[in-house]
């Protein structure tokens, strides 16, 4: 059962999906249904011994493409439409013991190339409106599933986040001319402390609005809105700015460091976005290596976010702890 | 820009049991004439701000 239910207190859509867990085929205990299926052995979601990276179809989805009609009737008040949509499941690495952070440049480099096909393939189904690749990572954020993997959620509609967004960038578009998160990057350039690392094609920053004690955002330095509009310049230059920064996360406090990845990029419903700039947030839920920022009634409640701590002071810690990346593999013949 | 400029990359689509798809991604290695904008080495090491100490005002 599951279906969109509107909420007309904040005008968004909430999807309910109650599933039932069809537990007939029970694992055995050390079971990682993303490792690839051993010959003999139990099989896991992926029917081969080995894979590169692999992408499929969420076995429990809260959207999809062929939805199931509503169990509840709508009403004036309460509108109620399909769950359609799409939700991914996207293996980043056959090795159960590793982690984004953890990879090559290289094996993140096409990760970043399997993320601008699904962005592509998702993108271009016709009850598509947004293509959101994220990842959740860490016990912390409630994930228990530790084999190095993210998700792709495609939905029918443009999630109220990027609304907001799309909304602050077309205002300061009409009042200045100019794109806000390139002023953005400008602004960041000129203070220079909340600056993590910068290559080619990317920035780091703790931004100074930050919301968590290490958000740290990525953005293009050069304004364009999705990863189909990167060229493969770009696209390893996204993989080694990434690999930079998980890295540093990780360094931090000597673990594997628990976040909320989100790419932002245009929507899909073939709106003109110009506007928009492609970017990736991280929220990290940790403050100390053993205290954890809650959501509580302020954030969650009213929606101001309390950061106890100066972006300034976490850039740097951050900052020291980047190191060059290394590619591996000779790219020449 | 480049629609599709990645010809390194291949895909093998196959259907699960109950339905679901699963997409297996296969890589070859890049070899130097198939680049479309590799003429770049790859990135260089980051370009750091000074460091600050203490940022606190
Ligand atoms: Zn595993
Ligand atoms: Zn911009
Ligand atoms: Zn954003």
């Amino acid at each position: 059962m599951s279906e969109l239910r509107w909420n007309p207190l904040l005008g968004e859509w909430v999807a309910t999906a109650a599933q039932r867990q069809d537990r007939t085929f029970l694992p055995p205990e050390d079971f990682c249904p993303l490792c690839p299926t051993e010959t003999g052995g139990f099989p896991t979601e992926v029917p081969e011994s080995d894979y590169d990276i692999v992408v499929f179809e969420n076995r429990f989805p809260s959207l999809r493409s062929n939805p199931e009609i509503p169990a509840v009737e709508a009403t004036d008040l309460y509108p109620v439409r399909p769950a359609q949509g799409v939700c991914e499941v996207i293996v980043y690495s056959p090795n159960h013991n590793s982690s984004l952070a953890r990879e090559s440049v290289e094996q993140i480099y096409k990760l970043v190339r399997v993320w601008t096909d699904r962005f592509r393939e998702l993108g271009s189904l016709d009850f598509v409106d947004y293509v959101f690749i994220f990842e959740n990572k860490g016990e912390q954020i409630g994930v228990t599933l530790h084999h190095p993997h993210g998700q792709i959620y495609a939905y029918p509609f443009i999630p109220p986040r990027i609304e907001r967004e799309l909304e602050q960038a077309t205002e300061h578009r009409c009042r200045t001319g100019r794109c806000l998160f390139c002023d953005v990057i400008v602004e960041e350039r000129r203070e220079r402390r909340r600056i993590v690392a910068e290559n080619n094609s990317f920035i780091a920053i703790v931004p100074f609005f930050s919301r968590w004690p290490y958000e740290t955002h990525i953005y293009s330095t050069r304004h364009f809105q999705s990863l189909t509009d990167m060229s493969s310049g770009e696209q390893k230059d996204l993989a080694a700015v990434l690999k930079v920064v998980l890295a540093a996360f990780d360094k931090l406090f000597n673990i594997s460091f628990p976040y909320m990845m989100c790419m932002h990029q245009r929507p899909v419903d073939d709106g003109s976005y110009d506007h928009y700039h492609f970017h990736i947030e991280f929220y990290p839920p940790l403050r100390t290596a053993n205290k954890l920022k809650y959501l509580a009634g302020s954030e969650t409640g009213a929606g101001m976010f309390i950061n106890d701590t100066l972006p300034e002071e976490k850039a740097a810690e951050l900052r020291s702890h980047v190191e060059p990346v290394a590619w591996v593999e000779a790219k020449n013949g | 820009m480049k629609e599709d400029s990645d010809d390194t990359m291949r895909k093998r689509r196959i259907s699960l049991v109950d339905g679901r798809y699963l997409i297996f991604y296969t890589f070859d290695r890049e070899d130097a004439s198939s680049e479309a904008n590799v003429g770049e080495q790859p990135p260089a090491p980051e370009r750091l701000p000074q460091r600050e100490e203490n940022s606190r005002v």
